[in-house]
């Protein structure tokens, strides 16, 4: 059985203000051409459908558009909510569109109803999770203590009676331990929400969303992979290459993945130099310069509009910061934890040779001395 | 300082309690406040700074505000917050004063502000101010310090972050203490000004000294000196200090030479006048011997004068001895009459008595006389006018007893006219009676007339009505036919039965009036012609009385006639009653003189006893005084003198006389002895001194006493010179002293001032032509470097790197204030700008850094102050999607800091990303509820 993997398409997203619509729209097209390639048996689309829980409304009509083309060209799509959706609007329509094989996850009510596929080697079972958290899970459990993410999880694996003899694919939408991050995840904050590996030792293979470079977790029998985001969403992703991932299943236990990667239509680029190299021909004309910049600048001296000059050759230029011996001299350990430790009089003789280009002579220091001690011991 | 649970009660939003349980949300990280417009979110975050502080949490809201609106008048408004510090556990709880309802009785009564604060081992001190106190030294931190830096309320977050310097000052002050650098900075400006006084001083003092240097008018150095004098802006310094000494010790060496010359010129002069003295000494013996010369010539002569006189009287005394003899004789003579010359005296004595004696009887006499006429005429009198008054009793009763006749004649006469009054009267009524009778009468006859008609009318219609009832077959009523052919109709008009009875009644009722006006007629006619008798009756009584023998006349006469008879009686009574009291009188005076007379009587007696007593005492005394008078006549003519003291007196003067001449004979023999040897005497003398004036040379005195003026003189002028000289070389050198004494001082005085001076200028930032930056302030700039380096960490972070908080190196001016202004980098065009030149988000983020880097520094300072919990009131809203990510990265890290910070916001991405919510809503009837969300 093969089963095409994506997640986190963040449609309608912003990046420094700058929109991703027309990128994205260019990359759904790609996906669909991959997909019309592939034929695979089952699509799953692994949560963070949308960028913001109240998407724009170019960005419904982009999702609208690869939904109905892509399920006229595979069976059976799987979808659920990330932590960047709203559970509830991702539902919308879901029992409705069961009809024509696309199997939206509802809101999390205490158990999943899983879809079963068939091919040849038997069954296989789809599980849909959305995105939990432990205060959703809490109360379809009230005899279990639920207080982590982890607990919350495993609760509701729990919950699904999994027939562990056959094969079981789970969508989710988690953090897991171990998976590094790039720049642009966005974590609950306050707290850990991060989910313990072991929770989905039952599945086979667990189609993860959430974290955006794409990467494998195995644990013991199982495969957890994050096949990431279809873009660049962020700079600390500029060197990887975005995927689609495609996971193959065959008998139980014997399963393998690969990635098709995935060109854009804007690049997301760092260019490192002084001004001059940077808006010197020679430097950009091996550059795409469409691409979404950021400018590391070295010079010593700040370059006055830099931005704006930057920008003439780089019109998509996001942002800047500058790396030079200033910048690298801000020692943050001193700054963190040091606090002026001069004297009353070492800092009065500080400010008088600032002001007057003179050392204090010893008659004044021992008049300051004077008066410090008795002004500082009355202060007791 | 971390919150555990906070307790409001008809708090802002929240009309009853409600509990906030904040360890549910854990220890560090962050959590929300979110919920619907006004619901009660930032009442949270008011409640605890009141809590706190006794104030809301922003500028805008007032203490007083913060009762609910919602509270129902029996509870009470409080907020109580339990928080961590240092690890233990410390309660605090306030009310604001409020109007609440009495427990007692009606109407409502001021709940004074209150405040409980529980130590963690229990001991509670009550009080605002108290509590105030135990709440700044337990946290640490002010007011204003917990609103810069734990609490960013809503609108506030950019005061920090546009104060200038002179605002942020006293902010750093209060937070890093360093109110001492301040103090430092007074006192050197009090030490130098203190100098400067002194300075000062000296400075005078030598001013003083120069003014004190004098010199002579033609001296040399005389125009230097009084230039030096005049200079009034003399700088005191090391060289005009030696020229003025040198100039100075010039004048001194001149004067002392001068002084030289003058001694020796006044040796010379001293020698001289020694010479001239002595010569006019000489000058002026000569002249004295040759007046005691003249004198002595003269009292020759007077001698030679007195001494004839002399002699001429003795001899003239000498010839009256006889006299002496004569005089003692007769003197001694007088002396032994003395006795009868004071029987002289006494018996004048006598007979003036006598004399006195007698003059005043016969004067007592005269009077006596008159007084005895005198009352003999009123005693006649009275007899006479007693005679006068009998038969006044007699009379008055007469009199009274015809008044009392004509009073009760004009009684009668009274009663009568009122009877006539009375009489017409009652014609009146009777005559108003008759009338009404008569129309009673006729209106009685009119009813009468109708009820008749109305009634033959009804009886007519009974027919009629009987007629009505009629059915063709049944019986009538009346006859019993069974056939009407004809029945009666009912005529138009017919009255009722009811309105017959009514004309019945109206009739009846017109009888009746006309029967009561006609009995009222008669016996007003009745009573008329009762009153007419009477009236009759009583004139003929009266005329009567009054001789009126004419007809009775009609009322109005007869009314004119009694008046007029009235009027007679009345006059004559009146004058009756005058007669009366004339009688009355009468009998008064009768009674009193019936009293004197006696008295009077009595007096006439005694009076003449008097008298012929009087008459016998002047007969003898007369008598007795001429026998007196014969006595002394006698007496008299056996002596010389008329009394004793004459006598006395001329033997005296005899006695004296005798005396005087003895003496002149003695004296003038003295005198004419003494002249005698005077003039031998002088003659002697005048003959030695001629022979010595001889002897003696010419020396013109005039000429000599002037010279030895002229010389004392000059000698006087040089004095004056040399102590002039003296005096200002003393002066001088004095004054030289004690200037170069004080030019030293002043020296040094002004070298301490200048270095204390230029630290006190440092200190104070006010050393000319430099940013003015005071000791304070730098040790301030040092501090907010730091903060301004920990702000920049997250400000980068939170704005993509491109902006950064940096502090003006450079005033704007050199006048005010400087050294803490805040400028802002955008690294994206390299410019520095200020920071009120940020928008809306962008000084949000700005402001958030700072206040985050203003925590750390405070917490990194000595001091202990742990400030672990932060809240931040909206804001949010004005960060875009990007900015909020980098917002909410900043936060995070804070949080894994080990920091609580609470955000209030309604921004939708907030709510997703942030686990840990406290959510407040409102119900339908405006309640305010909260509840922790995990």
């Amino acid at each position: 059985m093969k089963i095409l993997h994506l997640s986190d398409l963040h449609l309608g997203k912003r990046l420094y203000n700058f929109s991703l619509i027309e990128d994205q729209k260019h990359i759904l097209e790609r996906i669909l051409e991959i997909t019309a390639e592939e034929s695979p048996e089952a699509v799953i689309i692994a949560g963070d459908i949308y960028d913001k829980p109240f998407p724009p409304a170019e960005a419904v009509t982009l999702f609208d558009d690869f939904l109905v083309k892509l399920s006229g060209l595979c069976a059976d799509i799987f979808v659920i909510s990330g932590n960047h959706d709203s559970a509830a609007r991702i539902a919308f329509g879901g029992r409705l569109m069961e009809r024509s094989g696309v199997h939206i996850s509802p809101i999390y009510s205490g158990s999943v109803n899983p879809v079963v596929l068939r091919d040849s080697f038997g069954e296989a079972t789809f599980w849909l999770l959305p995105f939990i958290k432990p205060g959703e899970v809490r109360r379809f459990f009230p005899d279990e203590t639920i207080e982590s993410y982890t607990d919350a999880v495993s609760a509701a694996i729990k919950g699904m009676n999994i027939d562990a003899s056959c094969r079981n694919v789970l969508v989710s939408h988690q953090f897991v331990t171990g998976a590094s991050i790039s720049d642009s995840e966005e974590h609950t904050v306050g707290g850990l929400d991060n989910v313990d590996a072991s929770v989905f030792a039952d599945f086979d293979y667990v189609a993860l969303g959430h974290i955006h470079s794409p990467q494998n977790i195995r644990c013991e029998g199982t495969l957890l992979r994050y096949c990431g985001t279809p873009l660049k969403y962020s700079y600390s992703e500029k060197d990887q290459v975005k995927s689609v991932t495609v996971a193959e299943l065959r008998e139980k236990g014997e399963l393998s993945v690969r990635e098709i990667p995935l060109m854009p239509l804007r690049d997301l680029i760092e260019i490192r130099g002084d001004y001059n190299t940077l808006v010197s021909k020679k430097f950009y004309e091996g550059l795409d310069t469409q691409s979404f910049v950021h400018a590391v600048l070295t010079d010593e001296d700040e370059v006055f509009e830099a931005m704006a000059k930057l920008r003439t050759v780089y019109p998509n230029i996001t942002s800047l910061n500058y790396d030079n011996s200033r910048t690298r001299r801000s020692n943050i350990g001193e700054i963190m934890t040091g606090t002026d430790k001069r004297s009353p009089l070492e800092l009065f003789m500080d400010f008088y040779r600032l002001q007057n280009n003179n050392e204090m002579t010893e008659s004044q220091i021992k008049l300051a001395d004077d008066l410090i001690e008795r002004i500082w011991e009355e202060a007791k | 300082m971390r919150p555990v649970r906070l307790t409001v009660s008809a708090f802002g939003a929240y009309a009853g309690e409600m509990i906030f349980e904040f360890t549910k949300l854990g220890e560090r990280g962050l959590y929300l406040i979110t919920g619907d417009t006004g619901a009660g979110k930032t009442t949270i975050f008011d409640a605890i700074a009141f809590a706190l502080y006794g104030t809301a949490s922003g500028s805008e809201r007032k203490a007083e505000m913060l009762r609910s609106a919602y509270a129902s008048p029996d509870t009470d408004t409080f907020a109580e917050l339990s928080f961590l510090y240092h690890g233990s556990e410390y309660k605090v709880r306030r009310s604001p004063s409020y109007q609440r309802r009495k427990k007692r009785g009606e109407g409502f009564t001021d709940s004074p502000a209150s405040a409980e604060f529980t130590y963690p081992n229990g001991h509670v001190v009550t009080g605002v101010s108290e509590v105030n106190r135990a709440v700044d030294s337990v946290l640490g931190i002010s007011r204003e310090q917990f609103s810069q830096i734990v609490m960013i309320a809503q609108n506030d977050f950019r005061r920090l972050l546009t104060a200038d310097t002179s605002s942020r000052q006293d902010i750093f002050r209060k937070i890093f203490s360093t109110m001492n650098y301040q103090k430092l900075q007074d006192m050197l400006k009090e030490e130098t000004s203190r100098i400067t006084s002194a300075r000062n001083t000296v400075s005078e003092r030598v001013r003083q000294n120069v003014q004190n240097f004098s010199c002579g008018e033609d001296s040399e150095h005389a125009q230097e000196l009084h230039a030096l004098q005049e200079d009034a802006d003399l700088r005191v310094s090391a060289e005009n200090a030696e020229s003025t000494e040198q100039i100075v010790n010039a004048v001194i060496e001149e004067d002392t030479a001068a002084g030289e010359k003058i001694s020796a010129r006044e040796g010379e002069l001293q020698k001289e006048e020694t010479r001239s003295s002595l010569r006019l000494q000489k000058a002026i013996e000569i002249r004295e011997k040759r007046a005691a010369l003249r004198r002595n010539e003269e009292d020759l002569e007077k001698n030679n004068s007195r001494f004839a006189e002399a002699e001429k009287a003795f001899a003239e005394a000498s010839s009256r001895e006889a006299e002496i003899d004569a005089s003692l004789k007769e003197a001694a003579l007088l002396k032994n009459d003395l006795e009868k010359y004071q029987e002289l005296d006494r018996l004048r004595g006598e007979i003036r008595g006598l004399g006195k004696k007698v003059s005043e009887e016969e004067e007592l006499l005269s009077r006596s006389r008159e007084k005895l006429e005198k009352t003999s005429g009123l005693i006649t009198r009275y007899r006479e006018d007693l005679a006068k008054y009998t038969g006044a009793e007699a009379r008055k009763d007469a009199l009274e007893k015809e008044s009392g006749i004509l009073k009760a004649r004009i009684s009668d006469i009274d009663s009568a006219l009122k009877d006539i009054r009375d009489l017409a009267a009652a014609e009146e009524e009777a005559a108003k009676a008759q009338e009404e009778y008569i129309s009673a009468r006729s209106a009685s006859e009119t009813k009468r007339e109708k009820y008749g008609q109305k009634n033959r009318a009804f009886l007519d219609e009974q027919a009629g009505i009987l007629a009505e009832g009629l059915i063709e077959g049944e019986p009538c009523p009346v006859c019993g036919s069974v056939a009407h052919p004809h029945p009666a109709a009912l005529s138009e008009g017919a009255p009722t039965e009811k309105e017959v009875e009514e004309a019945k009644r109206e009739a009846e009722a017109a009888a009746e009036c006309e029967r009561r006006a006609s009995e009222r007629s008669g016996k007003l006619h009745g009573r008329k012609e009762a009153l007419d008798n009477q009236v009759k009756t009583g004139f003929e009584k009266i005329a009567g009385d009054n001789e009126y023998t004419a007809d009775i006349p009609g009322k109005e006469e007869m009314a004119e006639l009694l008046k007029g008879w009235k009027r007679d009686h009345a006059a004559r009574a009146a004058g009756l009653k005058e007669s009366i009291k004339a009688e009355e009188a009468g009998i008064e005076l009768q009674q009193e003189i019936a009293q004197i007379l006696p008295k009077l009587e009595n007096e006439e007696q005694e009076l003449r006893a008097g008298i012929s007593g009087l008459e016998a005492d002047i007969k003898s005394g007369k008598s007795l005084g001429e026998a007196k008078k014969d006595q002394y006549r006698l007496l008299r003519k056996s002596l010389k003198y008329d009394t004793e003291k004459i006598a006395a007196d001329e033997a005296a003067r005899l006695e004296k006389s005798a005396q005087d001449l003895r003496e002149r004979i003695d004296s003038s023999r003295k005198d004419r002895d003494a002249a005698r040897a005077a003039i031998d005497r002088l003659a002697a003398v005048i003959e030695s001194g001629k022979a010595e004036l001889l002897r003696f040379p010419e020396i013109d005195e005039a000429a000599e006493k002037e010279a030895l003026e002229k010389l004392g003189a000059e000698k006087e002028v040089l004095d004056g010179l040399k102590n002039a000289v003296g005096a200002r070389i003393i002066n001088n050198r004095k004054a030289l002293e004690s200037f170069l004494q004080n030019t030293a001082e002043l020296g040094k005085a002004e070298e301490k001032l200048s270095w204390v001076k230029t630290l006190s200028d440092t200190a104070n930032g006010t050393l000319s032509g430099k940013e003015r930056i005071m000791l304070e302030t730098y040790v301030q700039m040092a501090a907010f470097d730091r903060i301004i380096e920990r702000a920049n960490l997250r400000l980068m972070i939170m704005s993509g790197s491109q902006f950064e908080l940096v502090r003006r190196k450079e005033a704007g001016n050199l006048r005010s204030k400087s050294g803490l202004d805040l400028d802002i980098i955008d690294h994206h065009n390299s410019t520095s700008r200020s920071v009120s030149t940020l928008s809306g988000g962008e000084s949000f983020m700005a402001s958030l850094s700072l206040a985050l880097g203003l925590s750390d520094e405070i917490q990194a300072g000595a001091g202990g102050v742990k400030l672990d919990c932060l809240f931040v009131d909206e804001g949010f809203g004005t960060l875009d999607d990007n900015a909020l990510d980098q917002a909410m990265k900043a936060l995070s890290d804070l949080a894994e800091g080990n920091r609580l910070v609470g955000i209030i916001s309604h921004v939708d991405a907030l709510k997703n990303r942030i686990d840990r919510k406290i959510i407040v809503e409102k119900d339908s009837s405006g309640i305010s509820r909260a509840r922790i969300e995990v």
